[in-house]
């Protein structure tokens, strides 16, 4: 039995008293004729009365948390443990800002039309592929050398439209998951690179999100953040193929790590692992990521306090 | 406890009086507990998870920030760390999922036709373990989701940031959690046309009810 599709969440949020007054009437008066409706909101009451009732704790329990508190050292406020750590988790957040600057910095001055850069057009399209066409890539590309391997870099935007309505539409959320390369514009090297994903157009392996922090000017019109995609290395050279993404976030921590423990490290920075719904509101929010294997459920945050 | 009475008590212990973390203890552990419960499935472990949310709060109680309910901040404490633990478990069992995405719907899922109603009323403590079993067929994130709210009565508003998502997405997957929890008991043969015995949440009172 299905609920009639207007009600569904209705006789959800109704049962969790959290509809409107006006919402509230409507669902009243709509299961006084649908059996189906009636039937299930009754259902929905009664699963809910029955998962609220809460199980006893064993008396012993306070007594035991209590003395493990006393047996902690002094001071409560103490975060995190020193830990080892592997070294690559030290170096994805330096290849994450090493590879915005040998590859953003030429390609962003690329993905910007330029009145004598003749093809440039193109560039505003998702995918860039700076060796193949390297003409198409102008001046930027040629005043920036590019690191080793990252002749097979591409670019992915998924930005607003002042780059270009090829770009991705911007409400659509950013995660690892999400972006795909444009057909068009992809060739053999990124093919490539997504067959090595294994997963087609599901996931992008190794490719690097960051927040293109937006100029002063671009500060002045409200620009919101820019994600760009990079790929100057595979997952499995920096680890993050361990995680969801590993995802670094500097000074004030966000509201939805509130709570998460992180493990501080003498380098200066802290990490912690998290869920993947906490990493999609991170990478939705702008911070530096990069991206792991889609398939894991735990994501790394890198904190800079 | 009021948000006031709260504020103090976590002044107090952050100033050295670590007694004074008990009442926090006292008025949170059933919730704490219950809410483990039923995220790792079984006393033993969440009698650990619950424990170890305790000290990590006592731990990172610097790290409150006020800006939410302590409860709330203590949910999440206590989800991250089931989540992590369930996450380890996996790795060490084999689990076949028979769930992949959040809309596909189970393709064996049988749905129980409503004119054979059966009538019968019964046992609540077997009605309770079907319940308890169809909670744990649902897919993760239904679950985690259904338990959350149902355990802690959290806002849609709280239960957003606690999971990280937004607060619409709260409100249509706990729709879609329920009506697959729904489809799942009517499939279930022993259930049937089932009545709970039901506990008011706020009253604490119980009474059956039958067709």
């Amino acid at each position: 039995m299905i609920p009639c599709e207007e009600f569904e969440e209705l006789l959800s949020a109704f049962v969790d008293g959290e509809a409107t007054p006006e919402e509230q009437a409507k669902v009243s008066e709509h299961v006084k004729s649908c059996k189906a409706c009636a039937s299930l909101l009754k259902l929905y009451q009664d699963i809910s009365g029955e998962l609220s009732a809460l199980p006893e704790v064993p008396e012993t329990f306070r007594k035991r948390v209590m003395d493990q508190i006393a047996a902690l050292p002094h001071e409560p406020a103490k975060r995190g443990r020193k830990v080892f750590i592997k070294p690559w988790m030290a170096t994805v957040a330096a290849a994450a800002c090493l590879a915005l600057v040998l590859l953003i910095s030429p390609l962003r001055g690329a993905l910007t039309p330029k009145k004598d850069a003749g093809g440039t057009q193109g560039m505003k399209l998702a995918a860039v592929p700076s060796a193949a066409a390297p003409e198409a890539a102008g001046a930027g590309s040629a005043s920036a050398p590019m690191a080793g391997g990252a002749d097979d870099a591409y670019m992915m935007s998924a930005t607003e439209a002042e780059e270009g309505d090829a770009a991705a539409a911007p409400d659509e959320p950013v995660s690892c998951e999400a972006p795909e390369l444009n057909p068009d514009d992809t060739n053999k090297q990124t093919a490539d690179r997504q067959t090595h994903s294994g997963s087609g157009s599901g996931g992008i392996m190794g490719g690097i999100v960051t927040a293109d922090r937006p100029t002063p000017q671009e500060m002045g019109s409200l620009a919101p953040p820019r994600f760009t995609l990079g790929a100057p290395e595979t997952a499995e050279d920096t680890g993050a193929a361990d995680y969801y993404a590993v995802i670094t976030v500097r000074g004030e921590m966000p509201e939805v790590l509130a709570g998460v423990e992180f493990t501080e490290h003498s380098e200066g920075y802290e990490t912690a692992e998290v869920p993947v719904e906490t990493a999609r509101a991170l990478i939705e929010a702008g911070y530096e990521t990069v991206c792991g294997d889609a398939a894991n459920t735990t994501a790394l945050v890198v904190y800079y306090p | 406890m009021t948000a006031l009475e709260e504020r103090e008590i976590i002044h107090r212990v952050l100033e050295g009086d670590t007694q004074a973390f008990e009442r926090l203890v006292a008025e949170n552990e059933k919730k704490v507990y219950a809410l483990a419960l039923k995220m790792v499935g079984n006393e033993e472990d969440a009698l650990d998870m619950a424990q170890e949310s305790f000290l990590k709060a006592f731990s990172n109680l610097k790290g409150f920030r006020g800006d939410s309910r302590f409860s709330v901040w203590l949910y999440r404490l206590t989800y991250n760390i089931c989540i992590d633990f369930i996450r380890k478990r996996k790795r060490t069992q084999t689990f076949a999922l028979t769930y992949t995405d959040e809309d596909g719907e189970p393709a064996e899922l049988e749905i129980a036709d409503e004119t054979t109603d059966p009538a019968a009323i019964m046992e609540t403590n077997q009605l309770r373990r079907v319940l308890g079993e169809c909670v744990d067929a649902l897919p993760p994130h239904h679950k985690e989701i259904i338990v959350m709210r149902e355990i802690t009565g959290l806002s849609y508003q709280d239960i957003a940031r606690v999971l990280g998502i937004s607060e619409g997405t709260v409100k249509s997957r706990l729709a879609r959690a329920r009506r697959k929890l729904a489809q799942l008991l009517r499939g279930n043969p022993g259930f049937g046309e089932g009545t709970f015995a039901r506990e008011d949440r706020h009253t604490g009172e119980r009474e059956v009810e039958t067709h």
